[in-house]
């Protein structure tokens, strides 16, 4: 048991580094880079950006006078050596050179300043490999660095911890919505298979697959917001069980709705699987009433598939949808992530990512042991 | 590990309907399986429907993909459109007393011809000018609410479209005999009295146009009235179309009816665009990306499940190791990455969507290829010196062939419903294309009046998911191995 346990949470940490160490690859070589601007901004706040996330160091010129000329253009990678800029001396024009190969990020100083022998004159592209092992060490003591788009003055961490317990929140009604339905109607459709009761589950079910949430939260607006007006115009979120529910029905169903469909066909499933095996039988002959029997015997092995899906399933709900979230604007964090992807706010991306895969392992861990609690058959290996 | 969870709950979600057991139900052909056959008559109505849209949207919704009408923005289901460049005529002579101004029995004279004109142009402003900006006699002013109410209807000369005030006073000083020698009182009455001859105002023409007699005109009413008129912008056409005896005057045996109208059977958008048209094509792109990136993620995930069952050891395990890793970063975060980093275009959402397809389709091949590599058969062709690629291909994917297609059935609507999603996050199809998830996205924004736009392409991609699923569940029936067992 424990050497199960401990050779499935090392995979976990597994399954969490690579997603971490893909990500961060691809989004690092991926063309275009977040200081591609539309407005252009001076050379010296676009390097302080990069050098607090951690992209670009300064690099000390250790000459003075003033600068005549740069040698180089930004991007351009120098070797050790290499002259960078001219600088005037009484004695004439003095070259500063690169101490080691490197790739230009940004000059801070142009033509005509006057610099002192410690002064930063530019900052250096810190190499991916020292970027990932930095993000690494930082991330193994949860500090997610901070957000481009705030200009540095955010952290991953405060922006996660506004916006993460909106969806969660969000998430949790969808889950009890999809618990309590889906499995209900799963349960009442698998014991009395084929019957008319049967059949509308199924189809109810099989509409709730169908119909996407961009389809049912409109309509769902259209019909209690729009024409019944039985609700409250949408938008805004606040946190806690008490708050705006009149806000939180809707967004709640739309997520939950689909969820319930797919656990009511996966209940009635296991359900019908289990109403095959011989201990039902003997249970039966037994005398027991048809409710012990359900409750007592069958209840167990029917939630097992439920179960296997809760553990994706719960990851997603907790994430949020941007979907739902987008269509009844409620500031929650992968709506957040959607636009922090499309302005390539790395940083940020990364810690949602990480948030998420961790989320999705730790929920998967639990499902498989809540797997082997409810069969006994399942041992393990 | 994490991935038997994945496929016990594949195994177990794909086999729901093996419920019943012992009952004949469970064992359906497709062909008699009548969700399902409906769901493929749906699917491939909608699919032969989008794709020959172009060659007969003459015959079938009317209006061609570009077709912008600014004039009937947000209109409801059901509006006539009265702009056609060439009309048929609709064969109905009773439109020819509204005509025949001066009751002569002939549409004809200088004076007739002109008029019509004029009425025609009258209705071409009507609305847009009167709708909401108008101040009634009650100096009441009320909102555009895409309706005339009597108070907004104009009642004089006075409070005309200024453009048509002017031309129609040249046109009039050019008519009134000797204008020159009027005083400008005497002209002002002469134009008067003959704009009071087209009989457009208020006290005698609101009841006739208002054709429920609700007290209300609605655009529809105006485009219906207008449409006898229509053709008179243009005389000489008139004269060629229906004049057949060359007398320069229309008789009621010659008049051929109003022109035809276009409907807008699904109303239309913020552009002034045909919604029916647009779901069609909507239907083209929505079916174009299942079928090619189903196509892709069958290829990759059958090659790479089949190689890592088919090998097994180490090559199996860090072949799906990664197939882990991939499911670990959200399915967004991958396409979204894609895209920005290739650009969004239509190409790209192919390549995407396929590039995170697969897994799941991998995984079930190579759960099926494990079990069956070790099948006596498999095992008699290995013996007997049978090639890895001759196992593989000739005994092992037959037989695995039931779940990947029923799974790949399953994948059609899973990747219409993804493409819906990334459209609506603006991150698939491009406007001014046409995409079901795009046309959702562009209706919230107008939901409160105008409900088609989200509905009519809800309605659209959930029918065509639920019909999918039934096609999905039709064949698991047929094919899936655990369904025939007991």
């Amino acid at each position: 048991m424990l050497r199960f346990f401990l050779r499935r949470v090392f995979s976990a940490i597994l399954v969490v580094l690579s997603v971490f160490t893909l990500s961060f690859f691809i989004m690092r070589l991926a063309p275009g880079s977040p200081f591609d601007s539309d407005r252009p901004l001076p050379a010296s706040v676009v390097a302080n950006q990069a050098a607090v996330t951690g992209m670009a160091e300064p690099v000390v010129g250790k000459v003075d006078g003033q600068v005549t000329a740069l040698a180089v253009k930004p991007g351009s990678t120098v070797q050790v050596g290499d002259v960078l800029m001219w600088v005037h001396q009484e004695n004439g024009a003095v070259p500063i050179r690169a101490t080691e190969s490197y790739s230009v990020f940004r000059f801070v100083v142009e033509p005509g300043n006057v610099v002192e022998a410690d002064d930063v004159v530019l900052y250096r592209q810190t190499s991916l490999w020292r970027q990932y092992i930095t993000t690494l060490t930082s991330y193994v003591q949860f500090d997610f660095g901070t957000t481009f788009d705030s200009q540095g003055l955010r952290t991953v961490r405060e922006n996660i911890a506004q916006t993460w317990p909106v969806s969660a929140e969000l998430g949790l009604y969808a889950l009890l919505i999809a618990l309590v339905f889906g499995v209900g109607s799963g349960l009442v459709a698998g014991w009395r298979p084929n019957t008319m009761t049967d059949h509308t589950v199924m189809t109810l079910s099989m509409f709730g697959v169908s119909v996407p949430s961009i389809v049912l939260g409109p309509v769902l607006i259209l019909v209690f917001i729009v024409w019944l007006q039985w609700l409250p115009a949408h938008g805004g979120w606040e946190v806690g069980p008490w708050h705006g529910w009149g806000q939180k029905v809707l967004p709640a169903l739309t997520l939950g709705l689909a969820y319930a469909a797919y656990f009511a066909r996966l209940t009635r499933g296991g359900l019908l699987e289990v109403r095959r095996q011989d201990f039902i039988r003997t249970a039966r002959a037994k005398g027991l009433s048809e409710r012990r029997i359900l409750w007592k015997h069958a209840f167990r092995g029917a939630v097992v598939p439920t179960v296997g899906f809760l553990g994706p399933a719960c990851a997603h709900l907790l994430v949020g949808s941007v979907v739902v979230e987008t269509i009844f604007n409620i500031p929650g964090i992968s709506k957040y992530f959607v636009e922090s992807a499309i302005n390539r706010d790395y940083p940020m991306v990364m810690g949602v990512v990480v948030l998420y895969s961790m989320f999705l392992v730790c929920f998967n861990l639990i499902a498989d042991l809540a797997y082997a609690w409810l069969d006994p058959r399942v041992r393990y290996e | 590990m994490l991935g038997s969870i994945h496929e016990s709950v594949m195994n177990s979600f794909m086999s729901t309907k093996a419920g019943g057991g012992s009952n004949a139900k469970s064992r359906l052909r497709f062909g008699v399986n009548r969700p399902a056959k409906w769901g493929l008559t749906f699917v491939a109505t909608v699919a032969v429907v989008g794709y020959s849209e172009p060659l007969v949207e003459k015959y079938v919704t009317h209006f061609s993909y570009d077709e912008q009408h600014t004039e009937y923005r947000l209109q409801p289901p059901g509006t006539r459109d009265i702009s056609r460049d060439y009309p048929a005529y609709d064969g109905d002579s009773s439109h020819f007393v509204r005509l025949d101004l001066d009751k002569d029995g002939v549409i004809g004279g200088e004076a007739e011809w002109r008029n019509l004109y004029w009425i025609d142009r009258f209705f071409g402003f009507l609305f847009d000018d009167y709708d909401g900006k108008s101040i009634g006699e009650a100096q009441s002013v009320q909102s555009s609410d895409d309706r005339l109410s009597e108070d907004e209807y104009p009642s004089n000369y006075d409070r005309l479209n200024a453009d048509f005030a002017n031309e129609f006073l040249d046109d009039s000083i050019a008519r009134v005999e000797q204008a020159n020698t009027l005083g400008t009182q005497e002209l002002e009455s002469q134009v008067h009295s003959l704009f009071d001859s087209l009989k457009v105002l208020k006290g005698s023409a609101f009841s006739q146009i208002d054709g429920n007699g609700d007290g209300f005109l609605t655009r529809n009413e105006v485009t219906e009235y207008r449409r006898a008129f229509r053709p008179f912008e243009n005389r000489k056409q008139v004269l060629l179309d229906m004049d057949t005896n060359s007398d320069g005057v229309i008789g009621p045996e010659e008049y051929l009816g109003a022109p035809k109208l276009r409907t807008f059977w699904l109303g239309t958008d913020h552009l002034g665009r045909d919604v029916l048209t647009r779901l069609v094509y909507g239907a083209r792109i929505s079916i174009t990306i299942a079928l090619v990136v189903t196509l892709i993620s069958f290829v990759i995930g059958v090659l790479w499940g089949a190689t890592a069952g088919y090998v097994g050891g180490a090559v199996d395990n860090i072949m799906m190791r990664f197939v882990d890793v991939m499911y670990g970063l959200p399915f967004l975060f991958i396409v979204i990455i894609l895209i920005v980093v290739f650009g969004r275009s239509t190409m790209n959402l192919f390549i995407a969507l396929g590039a995170v397809q697969w897994l799941t389709m991998a995984r079930i091949v190579r759960g099926q290829v494990v079990s069956l590599r070790e099948r006596k058969y498999v095992q008699a062709a290995i013996a007997m010196g049978a090639s890895h690629r001759r196992v593989l291909f000739r005994h092992v994917l037959p037989n695995a062939l039931g779940p990947i297609i029923v799974y790949t059935t399953l994948m059609i609507p899973a990747v219409i419903l993804e493409e819906a999603f990334l459209s609506f996050l603006g991150l698939g199809v491009q406007p001014p294309e046409a995409s079901w998830g795009l046309m959702i996205t562009g209706g919230l924004e107008f939901m409160e009046s105008a409900y088609w736009l989200v509905v009519a392409p809800g309605v659209m991609l959930a029918m065509t998911l639920f019909s999918m699923n039934f096609v999905g569940d039709g064949l698991r029936d047929v094919l899936d191995p655990q369904v025939k067992v007991d």
